[in-house]
Parts: structure tokens; C-alpha cells; sequence
């Protein structure tokens, strides 16, 4: 089960700093987490390498959900419609302060377990963080549907992936056991919320923090590995 | 660690550490913190000087 990761930045010479993070696909913070993390390694120039792990916010969705975010709430969960309506405007005020233009007319609700499968697919090949960012943009921005095998297929194969291969993986459920043991060491960790980063197995950080609080714990974690290299 | 960081809590072996109001999804909900609704306060007062 163990795979390749990618590093984003690899300019030191001591070894990178690694980030484990918990996300799912259809997480508006996962996304503007993503974002604000991403600028503090920029900021700080860190040397990182990053490895995304499952977590399924609503395992119970079905696939076929006819509906958007909104409905969802307002139909399954029984929230008001003027209480989910404000809700995800304020998120698409936050997306849009990190550059992310969340368009919650077109998103398609649904399960997430193959999106995790197909991005435990692209670790293998040593492409996990390019997946990542094309399915959260697939879903929040371009109203894609991130559930469904041939539409996952459609996606990997914008991205250079063998589309039959990735086909034949997502309906032999080739990757389940590894979305589900993430799922698990979530669990372990305790973990109960995503997006849920982990630097160097010995800080956690919850949630779409602030690009200060993730530069600080890189650079906390940077003059650790000087004095110990 | 910033001195936003709260103090350190062990959770299941990890230091924890920043806000710990930060907007999060658990569940099939992900409520706004409130003490992030000043920052779309000043986003779309921003925009609107645009």
C-alpha cells in the first residue's frame, strides 16, 4: 500500500518536510485550505512534500444525486433554504478572497469514494497533487461531476492517464482498501474534520487557516531540522 | 509557532495547533466560524470599491 509521493518543492538539502492531508473533493474548505497552505510554502519557500489522504465527509450520498450542494442540504438535511443560501454565500466570499469563484449553481452533489479511488490511482503514478487540484476545480468551479467512473475516466484522461486502465481500476475497485485504511487512520489520529494537515507525523493543524499559521509551523519545523542536521 | 497558535493540545499524538475556530467541514455541513464573517465583511466592502 505504500506509494510514491510527490515533493512540491525540493531546494534543501536536509530531508523535506512532510504533509499529510486529510480532504475530501466536495470540501469548500479542503479547497481554500489547499490555497492558503500553498501560499504560506511559497511564502516561506519551504522544502515540503505533500500527500493527500481520504476522508468521506457523506459517505451515504448517493451517486446519482440529482441536485447541488444547496438542495442537499436543504432536502436531505433538512436545513432552511434562506440558512443554507446565506451559509454558502459566505464560503464563496472566503473562495473568492483566495482566488476560488465557487459556482454552487452548477455543482453536482454526489459520492466521493471514486474520486479518492482514482486520486490513490494517480499516487501510485507519482501524480497525486495535479489530481487533486483537477477534481476540487472539476467540482467547485466547473461543474463536473467528480462520482461517476466515466466522467472520473474523462477527467484522469485530460491529464495524460490511460482513460481504459483508469476505467478498469475505478470499477474493479482497485484503490478501495487504501481510501478506506486513510479513512481509518483518520480515525486513529482522531481526526473528525478536513481539512486536517499533518506536518512531520508531530503537528496537527485543523481546518482553512490561516496562510500565517501553516508558515509558522513550516518554519518552526525548518529551524528544527537545521539544529538536528 | 504564531502567537495566534493556540496552546498546544495532545490529540492522539499530534501537537495541535492554530485557530481552533477555522473553518472546517464535518459531516455533510461546513458551518462559517462567525469570527471569519469580518473577513467576507471586508472582501465584499473591497469589492464594492472596486
Amino acid at each position: 500500500m505504500t506509494t510514491p509521493t510527490e515533493p512540491t518543492v525540493s531546494a534543501g538539502t536536509s530531508a523535506p518536510i512532510k504533509v499529510d492531508i486529510w480532504s475530501d473533493v466536495q470540501c469548500p474548505w479542503c479547497y481554500i485550505g489547499k490555497r492558503k497552505f500553498e501560499a504560506a510554502v511559497a511564502q516561506t519557500d519551504a522544502d515540503v512534500e505533500v500527500e493527500y489522504h481520504s476522508f468521506e465527509l457523506a459517505p451515504d450520498t448517493p451517486v446519482d444525486y440529482e441536485g447541488t450542494p444547496v438542495q442537499y442540504l436543504a432536502e436531505r438535511k433538512g436545513m432552511p433554504m434562506p440558512q443554507v443560501q446565506m451559509m454558502i454565500e459566505r464560503v464563496k466570499g472566503i473562495a473568492a478572497s483566495v482566488g476560488l469563484d465557487y459556482d454552487y449553481e452548477h455543482m453536482h452533489q454526489t459520492n466521493t469514494v471514486l474520486a479518492h479511488e482514482l486520486l490513490h490511482y494517480a499516487k501510485a503514478r507519482g501524480r497525486q497533487l495535479e489530481t487533486k487540484e483537477a477534481l476540487l476545480k472539476a467540482y467547485f468551479l466547473d461543474g463536473g461531476h467528480v462520482g461517476r467512473v466515466e466522467d472520473l475516466a474523462d477527467l484522469a484522461a485530460g491529464l495524460g492517464f490511460d482513460r481504459d486502465d483508469v476505467v478498469r481500476s475505478l470499477t474493479e475497485g482497485e484503490y478501495l482498501a487504501d481510501v478506506k485504511a486513510d479513512v481509518a487512520q483518520a480515525a486513529a489520529y482522531g481526526i473528525n474534520g478536513v481539512p486536517f494537515f499533518v506536518f512531520d507525523g508531530k503537528y496537527g493543524v485543523s481546518g482553512a487557516q490561516d496562510s500565517s499559521t501553516f508558515a509558522s509551523v513550516l518554519e518552526e519545523l525548518g529551524a528544527e531540522k537545521e539544529v538536528a542536521g | 509557532m504564531s502567537e495566534d497558535a493556540t496552546a498546544p493540545v495532545q490529540v492522539s499524538g499530534l501537537t495541535l495547533v492554530g485557530d481552533p475556530n477555522a473553518g472546517v467541514c464535518e459531516g455533510d455541513v461546513c458551518l462559517l466560524p462567525a469570527h471569519l464573517e469580518a473577513h467576507v465583511v471586508h472582501h465584499r466592502l473591497d469589492e464594492d470599491r472596486v
